[in-house]
């Protein structure tokens, strides 16, 4: 689920970059910094609103050592999955064991256990797919799927769905 | 009953409990050659003493009942009439089975003496039966003391001609009593006389004496261990009895009163006797006994030493899981199919191992030779498989027939399969029923023919439960009810007591209540998705999501393997890290480990303990961790792609031809490199590819690699800015000077290092080094010419290496003439390069073209004195004269690729107050909205683009 959120991010600068160029330099390092993360608390950042709004504050020199940290605020757009969420992927590899596809970022994998017992892998076809008499997922395919599992590594997100459900499948 | 052989006085001076004691003890006697003959096993001691208990416990209702009243003498006597039944058919399968010879003489005697004995022992059961135990219980209770009187009696009128009167006045007792009793009652004791099969099945656990009253006391006999050969124990017995009973009338009686053995004490047998010499008569000529060697056995350990070793808690059930201890099918796992009426033995469900014949065949062509046969028996047992009919034909058609086609129920070699599975009875002894533990694998083997979600949870979760119901459930664990009348409250648990488990119910109803429920009707639930970890079994330590729950079987998805794994719930637990067995010893998992010489391998898989790796040449394989010489590490490693940039550790490659695998580079090895892909199935995701077979797609930390040339951000600071222009642009390298170094002889000072401000003479000198004799100390150094400064012939200055070795007709046609450059040809001649003299430089467009201001300034002179001058309108408008410009070096295919002037020009002079004013131009808004969240490394303005649009703005803004 998308959200729009309100965050900061609190940069340390080192003292040579102090300068009339700061501001620009500290507005594209929490871009470079922020946007493309993920965390387990809000999950993907996947943008920074209003680019040259962004508010920093003064900054304050760090006694010891001469850098300052200056607090940026700003608001993203922020993508989370659920447990439950019913997302469109897109097929990224198939094999006897399920299938992998990427929302976006996140990589979701879909067991076999969480296929209709209809679709039967056919690992003879070109390219590896599941097929039913109407339907064939294969590297590429869309698909809409039913997240039931999330888990957070560092810095990347994974989850388990399912498309053993009404209206979920291939697009 | 089998080895306890009780012989008892037959005096008949002896009291009357004495006598009695006797006469209750014929059947047992009776009973007891059966199991003697066939049983060679463990169970015989706890049957030996099952029946003692059985024996005295029967005495003890006897006492009690038969002063209660007709109606229990009724029920006893039936008892008494089914067991003689039995003891009939024993006879018999002993008459069969005896073979020595002198044993049909006793069993003659014994057959002719027979029916006399049942009758009369039938009704002295009844009456009275009084253990040598209970004697100190008859001052206790009334009733025992008037059955003493009747006992005593009994002993008086002990003679055995006498006793045939008594059974008619028995008999006309019971005439009565039957005759006294209404029809329906009868019809019930008749019911429960012949329906009643539980009947034979009683074992004493009514006990109505505290235990602790039975022990025996000083004034009971002692019992006397005495030696033996070991093995011969229960012959020895047998041989005491018959002495015992063929003397039994003699002068000289045994004087002992019982004689038993025991298993778990081989080589003793056991007499019980007053005295010590009775028991020495009684061994007297008897074999194999080593009389001499007699150990009295404590008082306290006579409970010790008869005490039933209750093989297990565990009450079998059809459909539990045992397993098998010894022969053929040891330590397979059995499931009980039913259980005989006497409880030894049980009748098991298990998948044959047969070979059909084919050791046979094998030992057919080998010759038959008899050691060989036991050999080959002994090294190769067949593996596990269901029963083939046709197999079996094959092999052996003789003995092979078919029951029941549509049950697919066979006879082969006189045994049974049905549906492919062995039916076959064991002893329970034979079995082990405690922490049976069945894995899944085995539990679906017996599903197997079943559908595919067949496995019988019921039983198996209840082998799971006996074997481990504690310590399974932790506070804080989410589990469910699965039976009895909470079925299906779930909670979490917040306290156990042994194994009553409080849980915190979460149910609709039941919320925030707190139920105390019994672990073993308890799982732990888990829903779809949960990240758990497996704490028990074959994957212990693997992490993965659930994908199904299926009752008590969750399938989940490891984290590491991405495999399927299947698992007991039980075996579960939440986790929030992830994990997995990633390390055995001191190698990981990816961890590149040299095998050989010339083998490197790469860990792929960590299992308990062995490590699966990918080696070299591409071959997955299993070794252990001794096969493992040392771990590599090339952490720096470097290979070139295919199109010549350099890769890393760390950066995401994809092969571009093959299988067009991609994934992030592990290790790099020569010229071979693993990457992990996660998504991949095969060897966990690692695999192996030739360097120069891949082309980077992303450099670890948005490095810069060579084909893609983004800009670096880091590198926005102006300051750092300069040192990189001085990166992208170095200075030209000063022209080799044929001939004579012309630096040979000169006086120099030292401008930079220790020596700083030393003078000198140069001896020798390469291209780059001098070596310098100083002046004040009398020493020749080694120093970087271009840190030294060339004094001039008329000693008042000096002048760097570069204007030195520059050749003077460039200096003096251009620059030196300058009264400028004269000027500021000073120690500090940087910091005071004046904004004339630049235009100057740049116009001059001499060979040296590298002479730039940038260069110029990256050459120590990045002092802000200068910075500050340069960035004077003066030298910004000098060197963006289209005179500059035409100079050559600023050719827009030159621009892109050094991304530096340009970029210099946007950060530096570019920004003229006018653009930080804050009137963008539209250009550049635009370029910051082209911003895609998904290109970080290109994102952002590329160093043509920004350039373009810099110096438009830049071009307009001047």
């Amino acid at each position: 689920m998308f959200f729009l959120k309100d965050l900061s991010l609190s940069i340390t600068l080192h003292p040579s970059y102090f300068g009339p160029s700061m501001h620009a330099y500290l507005r594209s390092k929490l871009l470079q910094d922020v946007e493309g993360t993920c965390s387990g608390e809000y999950g993907y950042i996947i943008y920074v609103m209003d680019g040259m709004r962004i508010d920093v504050d003064k900054g304050r020199v760090i006694p010891g050592s001469g850098g300052a940290e200056f607090e940026v605020k700003y608001r993203a757009i922020v993508w989370k999955p659920f447990k439950g969420e019913v997302v469109d992927a897109v097929v990224t590899s198939v094999n006897n064991i399920g299938f992998f596809a990427d929302v976006g970022p996140l990589g979701v994998f879909v067991s076999t256990k969480l296929i209709p017992s209809d679709m039967r892998f056919d690992p003879n076809l070109n390219p590896p797919a599941y097929v039913s008499e109407d339907q064939t997922i294969e590297k590429g395919s869309h698909v809409r799927l039913k997240i039931v599992g999330t888990r957070v590594d560092v810095g990347e997100m994974f989850a388990i769905g399912s498309i053993k459900e009404d209206y979920l499948g291939v697009l | 009953m089998s080895a306890l052989e009780n012989m008892f006085d037959s005096d008949p001076e002896e009291d009357g409990v004495r006598h009695e004691g006797q006469q209750r003890e014929q059947p047992r006697q009776r009973e007891e050659p059966r199991e003697v003959d066939h049983d060679d096993e463990g169970e015989d001691s706890d049957d030996a003493v099952n029946s003692a208990a059985h024996g005295g416990e029967r005495s003890r209702v006897g006492a009690v009942e038969g002063a209660g009243g007709d109606r229990d003498d009724d029920r006893d006597e039936d008892d008494e009439d089914d067991e003689d039944e039995e003891d009939e058919e024993d006879e018999e399968d002993e008459d069969d089975e005896d073979d020595e010879g002198d044993d049909d003489d006793v069993d003659g005697t014994r057959r002719r003496k027979r029916p006399r004995r049942e009758r009369r022992n039938q009704f002295l059961d009844v009456e009275a039966e009084v253990d040598e135990d209970e004697e100190e219980l008859e001052e206790d209770e009334d009733e025992l003391g008037r059955e003493d009187g009747f006992i005593q009696d009994e002993g008086h009128e002990g003679d055995f001609e006498r006793v045939d009167d008594r059974l008619h006045r028995e008999v006309d007792r019971q005439r009565a009593a039957i005759a006294e009793a209404d029809a329906e009652r009868l019809a019930s004791e008749y019911r429960e006389k012949y329906g009643r099969s539980a009947a034979s099945k009683y074992r004493g656990e009514m006990n109505v004496v505290p235990q602790r009253l039975l022990v025996p006391s000083v004034k009971d006999p002692n019992i006397w261990g005495v030696r033996c050969k070991p093995g011969k124990e229960k012959a020895i017995v047998r041989t005491i009895w018959r002495k015992k009973t063929s003397l039994q009338y003699s002068n000289h009686p045994l004087e002992v009163l019982s004689a038993f053995q025991r298993d778990n004490f081989s080589g003793y047998v056991y007499l019980e006797a007053r005295k010590m010499a009775d028991v020495e008569y009684a061994l007297n000529g008897i074999v194999n006994v080593y009389a001499r060697q007699m150990i009295l056995v404590p008082i306290p350990e006579y409970t010790d030493l008869l005490r039933v070793n209750k093989g297990s808690d565990v009450e079998l059930i059809p459909g539990s899981y045992v397993r098998i201890k010894r022969g053929k099918y040891q330590g397979d796992l059995a499931v009980v199919e039913d259980l005989s009426e006497n409880g030894l033995e049980a009748q098991l469900k298990l998948v044959p191992r047969l070979d059909y014949g084919r050791t046979q065949e094998i030992l057919g062509q080998a010759g038959i030779d008899g050691k060989r046969k036991r050999a080959a028996k002994l090294s190769s047992r067949p593996a596990a498989r269901l029963f083939s009919p046709m197999e079996a034909r094959m092999s052996d058609p003789k003995n092979w027939q078919q029951r029941q086609a549509k049950d697919n129920h066979y006879i082969f070699q006189g045994e049974e399969y049905i549906n492919g599975y062995l039916i076959k009875d064991f002893r329970i002894s034979h079995l082990i029923t405690e922490n049976v533990e069945p894995t899944l694998e085995e539990v679906t083997k017996f599903s197997s023919t079943a559908d595919d979600e067949g496995i019988d949870l019921q039983s198996l979760a209840q082998s799971l439960k006996q074997a481990s119901a504690n310590g399974t459930f932790q506070p804080g664990d989410h589990v469910e009810v699965h039976e009895g009348e909470q079925t299906g409250v779930y909670g979490r648990v917040v306290s156990i007591d042994r194994d009553i488990v409080s849980i915190r119910a979460e149910t609709d109803g039941l919320k925030g209540q707190l139920v105390e429920i019994p672990s073993n009707s308890l799982r732990k639930k888990f829903n779809q998705g949960d990240h758990v970890r497996v704490i028990g079994g074959k994957y212990k330590d693997e992490t993965g999501m659930v994908v199904r729950i299926k009752d008590d079987v969750v399938t989940i998805i490891g984290d590491l393997s991405m495999a399927e794994i299947t698992v007991f719930s039980k075996d579960l637990k939440e986790a929030s890290d992830i994990g997995g067995r990633n390390s055995l010893g001191k190698y990981q998992i990816h961890d590149l480990v040299q095998l050989s010489a010339n083998n490197v391998a790469c860990i792929i898989k960590v299992e308990r303990d062995a490590f699966r790796v990918l080696d070299i040449n591409g071959i997955a394989q299993t070794i252990l961790p001794s096969a493992i010489t040392m771990k590599v590490d090339n952490k720096f490693s470097f290979a070139t792609d295919r199109n010549g940039s350099e890769i890393r550790v760390g950066d995401t490659v994809k092969e571009t031809d093959g299988e067009g695998r991609h994934g992030v580079i592990l290790h790099i090895y020569r010229t071979h490199a693993f990457l992990h892909d996660r998504s991949q199935n095969e060897n966990a995701g690692v695999s192996l590819v030739r360097t120069r077979n891949v082309t980077a797609i992303a450099a670890k930390g948005g490095r810069i690699t060579g084909s893609s040339n983004g800009p670096d951000l880091a590198k926005m600071n102006p300051k750092m800015l300069v040192g990189g222009n001085q990166q992208g642009m170095l200075p030209p390298t000063i022209p080799r000077q044929g001939g004579r170094d012309r630096t040979i002889g000169q006086t120099v000072k030292v401008r930079q290092g220790p020596y700083k401000g030393l003078l000198g003479i140069v001896k020798d000198a390469t291209d780059t080094v001098a070596r310098i004799e100083l002046h004040s100390k009398s020493k020749i150094i080694s120093i970087e010419k271009t840190k030294l400064g060339f004094v001039d012939s008329r000693g008042n200055k000096t002048v760097s290496y570069e204007e030195f070795i520059t050749p003077k007709k460039f200096l003096n046609g251009n620059v030196a003439p300058m009264p400028q450059y004269q000027g500021a040809a000073t120690p500090s001649w940087h910091g005071g390069q004046t904004p004339a003299r630049t235009p100057a430089w740049a116009t001059s467009g001499d060979s040296h073209g590298g002479r730039t201001p940038a260069w110029a300034a990256g050459d120590g002179g990045r002092t802000p004195a200068w910075s500050a001058s340069s960035r004077t309108p003066a030298w910004s408008a000098g060197g963006k004269t289209p005179a500059y410009g035409s100079s050559g070096n600023r050719t827009p295919a030159w621009n892109p690729g050094a991304r530096t002037p340009g970029r210099s020009t946007w950060d530096a002079g570019g920004r003229t107050p006018r653009q930080d004013s804050g009137t963008r131009t539209p250009a550049w808004n635009d370029e910051s909205s082209a911003r895609t969240p998904w290109e970080d490394p290109s994102y952002g303005r590329t160093p043509g683009v920004s350039i373009v649009v810099q110096s438009s703005i830049y071009v307009v803004g001047y």
